[in-house]
């Protein structure tokens, strides 16, 4: 039995938010892919393209039927992206995303935030990747060659998958640390285990990972990352994902953040929770998706 | 003005209202909810959604390109393109796990000799073998073509398949 019903997660996401504003900032370069649907109905109409609504009611009826059912993973899908998100343990960090949102300078904040080393940082985006990996697994299943498998999914990513890798690409990774994010990502997995056990982020969800020990699951991490550098760098390159860009398009939020790149990454990983919010919206797509197709 | 008040106020009642009705989706939540905290027959065993992909069009059947979207116990979907754009969506389930095989017997339709629905005007399916459900759903194929797509998975085949269940 699940703690919210499908309907109810969806309809408590935020219409607006610093997150939705924040993914809504980064349309330019997912043009058109992420609507920020907080309406059940409206997200069945969306999926399936019907508007009669005898079959609207059925697909929502059965989509909440099967995200119940624990057994088919949509719960732990739910559940891997808000802990991805849950790290926000920042002594005010309520008040910081209201004032945020209120658009006051987030310098005032600065003492409050601290950037993460290089090293931590490229290890939390490593392992935010991964968890993406987890969630995929979940909600589509595919087993066999599963990080392959994901692999190639990621090509046809779309909509707020697509969304959720913008975000992750530019507030974790170019945003932080720059246009050569890959190496220092890369390097990061090769430091000593200590340091991946002392990530926070990590041990919300090691438990996630495959593998027994922080090596073993260092290794799946690092082999997700490797076998998806292809199409991480591609999608960098074809879209211009720059410091400059993603600063320009946050900037209303993060008014006066030119030379302080870390502290505005800083900022939005404890003020934001795109993989929460874009996570449930995934998994309620993928749950209406299989309805209509059992239907 | 005050005319202007009254309008703002009734809006606001309107809205206020609205917001006490309790959602549509309210009631069906709590009995999925229910019936999975209780369900009222053991389950039937379903199929590994693996074991179903070779029944399944092959991957480049008639120009157009097949991929598989999901696999799970007792459900497997694939996306059909062509060009790189979505032409449909095709699903097998194994009605064991959904437990609705019965809606068949109203069919009045047959593709060969399995009953056929069209749940909406976007989907046709048949039943194959009293227990899979083969679907075609798409946004542009018409009612015909769909039979096509139907026609293109190995039905022969599943009819006589008879899985191990799922872990």
């Amino acid at each position: 039995m699940s703690e919210t019903p499908l309907y109810k997660l969806v309809e408590e996401l935020p219409s607006s938010s610093l997150t939705t504003r924040c993914l809504g900032a980064l349309d330019y370069l997912v043009p058109g892919e992420w609507q920020n649907v907080t309406n059940f109905e409206e997200m069945i109409k969306r999926v399936t393209g019907e508007d009669d609504q005898g079959v609207i009611q059925q697909v929502g009826e059965r989509a909440m039927a099967l995200y119940e059912n624990e057994d088919n993973g949509y719960q732990r899908a739910v559940s891997i992206f808000k802990m991805v998100d849950s790290g926000a343990t920042l002594a005010g960090v309520t008040s910081l995303a209201a004032k945020l949102a209120e658009d006051v300078s987030w310098l005032e904040f600065l003492g409050k935030v601290t950037p993460k080393p290089e090293t931590s940082q490229g290890i939390d985006a490593a392992l935010k990747f991964a968890a993406e990996v987890g969630t995929f697994l979940c909600t589509n299943g595919l087993p066999g060659d599963s990080v392959g498998d994901f692999v190639s999914a990621l090509t046809t990513y779309e909509k707020e998958d697509l969304m959720r890798i913008a975000a992750w690409v530019s507030f974790d990774c170019v945003l932080p640390l720059g246009p050569e994010f890959l190496i220092t990502v890369t390097n990061a997995l090769e430091t000593a285990m200590d340091k991946i056990e002392e990530s926070s982020l990590y041990q919300r969800i090691a438990h996630v990972l495959p593998g027994g020990s922080t090596s073993e699951k260092r290794d799946f991490v690092k082999s997700t990352i490797d076998q998806s550098s292809g199409f991480i760098t591609q999608f960098v390159d074809s879209k211009g994902v720059t410091q400059h860009g993603i600063l320009e398009s946050v900037k209303g939020y993060l008014e006066g953040a030119e030379g302080k790149l870390d502290y505005a990454a800083a900022i939005l990983d404890v003020s934001t929770n795109t993989f929460e919010h874009t996570g449930i919206q995934t998994v309620a797509r993928r749950v209406i998706k299989r309805a209509y197709g059992e239907l | 003005m005050k005319r202007a008040l009254v309008v703002v106020a009734m809006s606001l009642l309107a809205f206020a209202c609205k917001k006490d009705e309790p959602s549509r989706w309210e009631k069906p939540a709590a009995s999925a909810s229910a019936s999975v905290a209780a369900p009222v027959e053991p389950p039937k065993p379903v199929v590994e959604g693996g074991n179903l992909n070779k029944f399944f069009p092959p991957e480049s059947a008639d120009g157009k390109k097949r991929k598989f979207t999901t696999e799970k116990p007792g459900f497997v979907e694939a996306r059909l393109e062509d060009g790189g754009k979505e032409l449909a969506t095709l699903t097998i389930t194994d009605t064991n796990g959904a437990g609705d095989a019965a809606k068949f017997d109203k069919a009045t339709e047959k593709l060969v000799d399995w009953p056929l629905l069209t749940p909406t005007k976007k989907q046709t399916s048949i039943l194959v073998g009293k227990r899979f459900q083969v679907k075609v759903s798409s946004d542009t194929l018409s009612p015909e073509e769909r039979k096509t797509w139907l026609q293109k998975f190995d039905l022969k085949g599943l009819s006589a398949f008879n899985p191990p269940a799922a872990k």
